[in-house]
């Protein structure tokens, strides 16, 4: 890390701050490069660090969102460093597939909370990630289990839930 | 979403409320994020059964998640897959036939319809298919009925899983295909009991045991019984193609599209064999007289002008008790199930 590189600082929407590679967000973030462009211009070149205000995240969230960044998007450290292999399993495809194994093996509610995050960010592949993972949670579920699983109120009316249950019971 | 607080017992309600919030949250999903994740859910293994039917769950879990699946899922004749029960009687793909195999069960006078699985055009036995329908064959006296259910194990025409039924006359010739439910918004009833539509419209309406009669299957008669191939022809009342379907849940056509009439390919006599042939393309393995492919034609005088038609709807034997239907627009999984099982009745005129 010899390069001098610029950071900016992210406000979380209770008010923490986090520091992150502007190279790095911008890569990641569509939502955050398009604030840096439109910072840019009243920005002297140098010293002075942006603060940008993420009203939508929360700290816990944006915490983990920069931890998947700083993997995912920082080359130089997934190149450069041996120790990040010892995520890579032999046969995954990608270097960080354990590592996203892990990251989105969270509770429902962290998970949505990255799946609203990555939306609101603009970061395509936690974006993809995310959903893949609500996904995952859904195969093999019953109904019940899923409504359960996510609090989910059965809204039918009788009869609509008589033709709910036909359909189900045919599909298995 | 948050329920105003009242004051007392504040901490306790509190912690309810965020818990309710919580839950919420999930139920509340952005409908554009939820089909983000049905989508994921289709592409991961779902875009096939038995897997599919994970995607039938999220459709069930509640409204909202309902409507989204509407929106993920493309009708039948677009996505060319069978997904909801409505799949059933919506028109097959244009460009490839839908790969179905039908068992039967002799002893019980059943018939089972299954989408079959595997890749395999010769249909091996150990393609366990996903289940479609199940038919039973009734003799009421000469005429005889075969009931089409949804459940296999209780079929009959008063229960909430029949889907329509075929009627053969007096001599086995001539069969009628009814279906439980209207084939375009406005049809009648042939026979009227107990028609009844929910009030909702986000299910498909509903009509519990209404029979529509939506097409007939005559076999010709011949009478010097030489043991000739068999003429068949189909009048079908086909659900409209053309309109836009609204959505994958949704059953019936907004109109009436008219008849659409097939025909069966005339087999050729193969002198070298000895018998009467027809190219079926691997899909079919044993010679019978139950075996045929029907073609849509326009002008009925001509039979002969059909031979390069496209292939609509094919059936034959390949094994013991088991046989492959092909089908594709215009005609639903229904309407082909329906015009298979009236090759299996026993037509003594016209063999």
């Amino acid at each position: 890390m010899a390069s001098e590189k610029k950071v900016v600082f992210l406000r979380s929407s209770d008010g923490e701050a986090f520091e992150v590679s502007e190279e790095v967000i911008s890569a990641a973030s569509v939502t955050i490069k398009g604030m840096i462009d439109e910072e840019s211009p009243s920005r002297a070149d140098t010293a002075a660090t942006t603060t940008l205000a993420i009203p939508n995240v929360t700290a816990a969230t944006l915490s983990r969102v920069l931890h998947y960044v700083n993997k995912h998007f920082d080359a130089a450290a997934v190149v450069g460093r041996p120790d990040d292999y010892i995520f890579c399993a032999p046969g995954d495809e990608h270097p960080l597939a354990r590592f996203d194994d892990d990251f989105v093996d969270v509770d429902n509610d962290t998970l949505i909370d990255l799946v609203h995050a990555a939306e609101y960010l603009h970061i395509k592949k936690l974006f993809d990630l995310t959903c893949k993972a609500v996904a995952d949670k859904l195969k093999g579920r019953t109904i019940d289990q899923i409504r359960e699983t996510f609090g989910i109120v059965n809204d039918y009316t009788v009869e609509e839930e008589v033709e709910v249950y036909r359909e189900n019971s045919w599909a298995f | 979403m948050a329920a105003p607080l009242v004051p007392r017992e504040e901490g306790l309600r509190q912690e309810g409320a965020v818990e309710q919030e919580e839950e919420d949250r999930w139920a509340c999903l952005l409908p554009e994020l939820l089909a983000e994740v049905l989508r994921r859910l289709e592409a991961s293994g779902g875009e096939r059964w038995p897997a599919r039917k994970d995607v039938v769950s999220c459709a069930c879990v509640c409204r909202r998640w309902r409507d989204v699946a509407a929106t993920v899922v493309r009708p039948l004749p677009e996505s060319g897959k069978i997904t909801f029960l409505a799949s059933l009687k919506q028109p097959g793909p244009k460009d490839f036939p839908i790969q179905c195999f039908i068992k039967r069960n002799k002893k019980n006078s059943l018939f089972y319809l299954y989408l079959g699985l595997t890749n395999n055009p010769m249909m091996p036995a150990t393609d366990k298919g996903k289940f479609l329908m199940a038919a039973k064959r009734f003799r009421r006296g000469a005429p005889t009925e075969y009931i089409i259910s949804l459940d296999a194990d209780d079929i009959s025409q008063g229960n909430k899983a029949y889907v329509g039924k075929l009627r053969s006359d007096f001599l086995g010739t001539n069969f009628k295909i009814y279906d439980s439910q209207p084939p375009y918004d406005g049809a009648k009833a042939s026979s009227t009991r107990s028609i009844r539509r929910f009030g909702s419209r986000r299910i498909s309406p509903q009509v519990s045991s209404g029979n529509f009669d939506v097409g007939q299957v005559s076999y010709k008669y011949n009478l010097l019984k030489s043991r000739g191939p068999r003429r068949m022809l189909c009048t079908m009342e086909c659900p409209s193609v053309q309109e836009t379907w609204e959505n994958s849940l949704k059953v019936m056509s907004f109109r009436q599209t008219g008849s659409t009439i097939l025909r069966n390919n005339a087999p050729r006599w193969h002198e070298h064999l000895q018998c009467w042939c027809l190219n079926f393309h691997g899909r079919v393995t044993v010679a019978s007289v139950k075996n045929f492919q029907l073609v849509a034609t326009t002008d009925t005088s001509h039979p002969d002008s059909v031979d390069d038609a496209e292939i609509v709807l094919q059936f034959g034997k390949v094994g013991d008790d088991i046989f492959t239907m092909d089908y594709r627009q215009p005609l639903s999984a229904f309407q082909a199930f329906a015009i298979c099982l009236s090759s299996f009745g026993t037509k003594l005129a016209c063999e």
